[in-house]
C-alpha cells in the first residue's frame, strides 16, 4: 500500500499539528509531502481528471494554510481533516453538473487497454477484486477506499465523510460482506465471467 | 479491526492493490512550490504582527527599556518645555506663545507663598508688560497696547500688591511699590508720547489708576506708622511728581476711592473689545464711556481734558481740580 509509507502515528500528527500551526517551514513541507498525493488521488476517484485533481488538492492545501492562519486549523487529525476537507470540496465542484462519481483504483486506465490488459493478465485476481468493488455502492466503496486504500482510521473516515462512526462501520461491514460474497462467487466459477 | 478478521484476506489483498494514476514528480513539485510561497508570505505576515504585539509588550515587560525610554521622553519634554519656555518669553502680544508666557508667569506667582516675594514678582511682570509695551511702540503694533495696558493695570490693582495696603508687615514692600509704580508711571508718560493714534487715552486710564494705587499705598504706608512717605513737600506731592505731570494728594481723591482701595472706580474696556484678544486689529476702538468717541483720541472716563498731560482721577470733578491747581499755584 502506497500510503503505509506515510502513515503517521497519532503522537506524530500531534506535532506537526503543533508545528504547523507556528508556521514552521519544515512541518508544513512535510505534511505536503506525507499528504499531498493521497489527498490528489482520493479527489482523482471523483474527478476522473488529473487536472481537476491537482487544482482541487491544491485548494485543500490552501485551505489548510488559511485555516492554520485563522486559528481554525486541525486540532486532532491532521489526516481526516484534510480529507473532509477534501470530501466538501468533492461535493461542492460536483453539485453543479453531478459529473463527479466515485471512481475505483484501475478505473484511470479504463481508455488505455495496453495497460487494461496487461494488468488482467498480470493479475486476475485483482481484476476480480476492482469488481468486486464496482458492485457496491458508492458510499460503501469510498469507505473501504478510504479505509484499505487510503490507511484512515473508522474515526477518521467518519470525520471526513460527516458521517457517524456506527454508519461506518455498518457500511464498511456490508461492503466487505458484498465483496466477500462476489469474490466467492468469483472463485466458484474460477474467474470464467471475468 | 478485530470484526473484521473473517475478510482479513480480502484486506490484505485490497492493500496490495496499486492505488490511482501516479502523479507527475513535477506537477507534484509545482504544486508544492506554489504551496511553499503561500506558507511563507503567510508567516512573514504573522511574524510582523507578533513582533509588533512582542514589542508593545516588552515594552511595559523590559524594565531597562522602560527606565531608557522614561528618560528620553523625559529628555524630549524638558528640551520641548524648556524650549515652550523660551519662545513663551520671548513673545509679545498678539504672538501665539504670548498666552502661554502669561500663563507661566501666573503659575509662577501661584507657586511663591511669600508675600514679599509674590510682590517683587508682581512688579517685576508689570515691568514685563512696560517692557513689552515699549517693544509694540517700536514695532508699530499699536493695536495690542490697550489688551496689554489692561494687563498691566490688573497687576498694579491686583490682590497681590493690594496686600501691601492692608499688612503693616508688609510696609517695606509698600515702598517698593510705591517707588516701582513712579518710576513706571514716568516710563508710561514717555511711552504715551510716542505712541501714535488713539493708543494715548488708554495710557490717560491707565496713569490715573497707577496714580490712584500710588497714593492708596502711601496712606497705608503713613497710617502703618512706617518712616513717613513720601517725604511731605508743600504740595504734598510723591516724589517724581513734575510740574508736568502733577499727581493728585491723597486728600483730594474722592472718598469713595480711598474707602475702597483696589476697586476700579471706572468702567474699562471689556476684554472681549480689547484688541489683541479677540479682534485684533482693532486698536482705535473707542472705550465705552467716552465722551468724544471716534476722534483718534479716547478720552478715559472722567477725563474732561484728554491727552493733556494732566490726567483727572476717575470722578475727579473739574471745577476741583482747578480750584486744586489755583491752590498750588498761590
Amino acid at each position: 500500500m502506497p500510503f503505509s509509507s506515510t502513515r503517521l502515528s497519532s503522537l506524530n500528527q500531534k506535532e506537526l499539528i503543533q508545528r504547523a500551526n507556528t508556521f514552521d517551514k519544515e512541518a508544513l513541507a512535510a505534511i505536503f509531502d506525507i499528504f499531498y498525493e493521497p489527498i490528489y488521488q482520493y479527489i482523482y476517484r471523483h474527478a476522473r481528471d488529473d487536472k481537476a485533481a491537482e487544482d482541487l488538492a491544491s485548494e485543500v492545501f490552501h485551505q489548510f494554510l488559511e485555516s492554520l492562519n485563522m486559528r481554525h486549523g486541525p486540532k486532532k487529525s491532521l489526516k481526516a481533516w484534510l480529507y473532509r476537507t477534501a470530501h466538501n470540496l468533492i461535493i461542492e465542484k460536483a453539485q453543479p453538473d453531478k459529473s463527479y462519481n466515485f471512481g475505483l483504483p484501475g478505473d484511470e486506465y479504463e481508455d488505455d487497454t495496453e495497460v487494461v490488459s496487461q494488468q488482467a493478465e498480470n493479475s486476475i485476481r485483482n481484476q476480480a477484486l476492482i469488481q468486486a468493488l464496482r458492485q457496491l455502492t458508492d458510499k460503501q466503496q469510498e469507505v473501504i477506499y478510504l479505509r484499505f486504500f487510503q490507511g484512515l482510521r473508522l474515526e477518521e473516515v467518519a470525520y471526513a465523510l460527516n458521517m457517524t462512526l456506527g454508519t461506518v462501520k455498518s457500511l464498511q461491514h456490508r461492503g466487505l460482506q458484498s465483496m466477500r460474497r462476489y469474490l466467492q462467487d468469483f472463485d466458484e466459477y474460477d474467474g470464467k465471467d471475468l | 479491526m478485530k470484526d473484521l478478521y473473517e475478510f482479513d484476506d480480502m484486506i490484505r489483498e485490497l492493500n496490495d492493490l496499486q492505488d490511482g494514476k501516479p502523479l507527475e514528480p513535477l506537477r507534484k513539485a509545482s504544486a508544492r512550490r506554489l504551496y511553499m510561497a503561500q506558507a511563507e508570505r503567510i508567516a512573514k505576515k504573522k511574524s510582523r504582527a507578533s513582533s509588533v504585539a512582542r514589542k508593545g509588550f516588552s515594552l511595559f515587560t523590559n524594565s531597562r527599556f522602560v527606565l531608557r525610554a522614561a528618560l528620553v521622553l523625559l529628555l524630549v519634554f524638558s528640551s520641548l518645555f524648556a524650549g515652550t519656555v523660551y519662545a513663551a518669553e520671548a513673545s509679545l502680544p498678539g504672538d501665539l506663545m504670548y498666552s502661554v508666557n502669561l500663563k507661566i508667569e501666573e503659575t509662577h506667582l501661584g507657586l511663591v507663598t511669600n508675600p514679599e516675594r509674590a510682590i517683587g514678582l508682581s512688579l517685576s511682570f508689570s515691568d514685563e508688560r512696560l517692557s513689552e509695551i515699549r517693544q509694540l511702540v517700536s514695532i508699530g503694533r499699536y493695536e495690542y497696547i490697550p489688551s496689554t495696558l489692561d494687563l498691566y493695570r490688573k497687576i498694579i490693582t491686583g490682590p497681590v500688591l493690594a496686600k501691601a495696603k492692608h499688612d503693616p508687615a508688609l510696609a517695606a514692600s509698600s515702598v517698593r511699590i510705591i517707588e516701582t509704580l513712579t518710576e513706571q508711571e514716568q516710563e508710561l508718560r514717555s511711552l504715551r508720547a510716542d505712541v501714535v493714534g488713539g493708543s494715548q487715552g488708554y495710557f490717560d486710564q491707565v496713569l490715573a489708576v497707577l496714580d490712584v494705587e500710588r497714593q492708596q499705598h502711601v496712606t497705608a504706608l503713613n497710617v502703618s506708622g512706617y518712616d513717613e512717605w513720601p517725604p511731605q513737600t508743600d504740595e504734598g506731592t510723591a516724589p517724581g511728581d513734575s510740574g508736568q505731570d502733577e499727581s493728585m494728594p491723597a486728600e483730594l481723591w474722592p472718598d469713595e476711592v480711598l474707602e475702597n482701595p483696589g476697586q476700579d472706580d471706572f468702567t474699562w474696556l471689556d476684554e472681549d473689545d480689547l484688541p489683541g484678544e479677540s479682534n485684533p486689529g482693532q486698536g482705535n476702538s473707542n472705550p465705552p464711556g467716552l465722551t468724544n468717541p471716534g476722534h483718534g483720541n479716547p478720552t478715559p472716563p472722567g477725563l474732561t481734558n484728554p491727552g493733556q498731560g494732566n490726567p483727572t482721577p476717575p470722578g475727579q470733578d473739574k471745577d476741583k481740580v482747578k480750584d486744586k491747581d489755583k491752590d498750588k499755584g498761590k
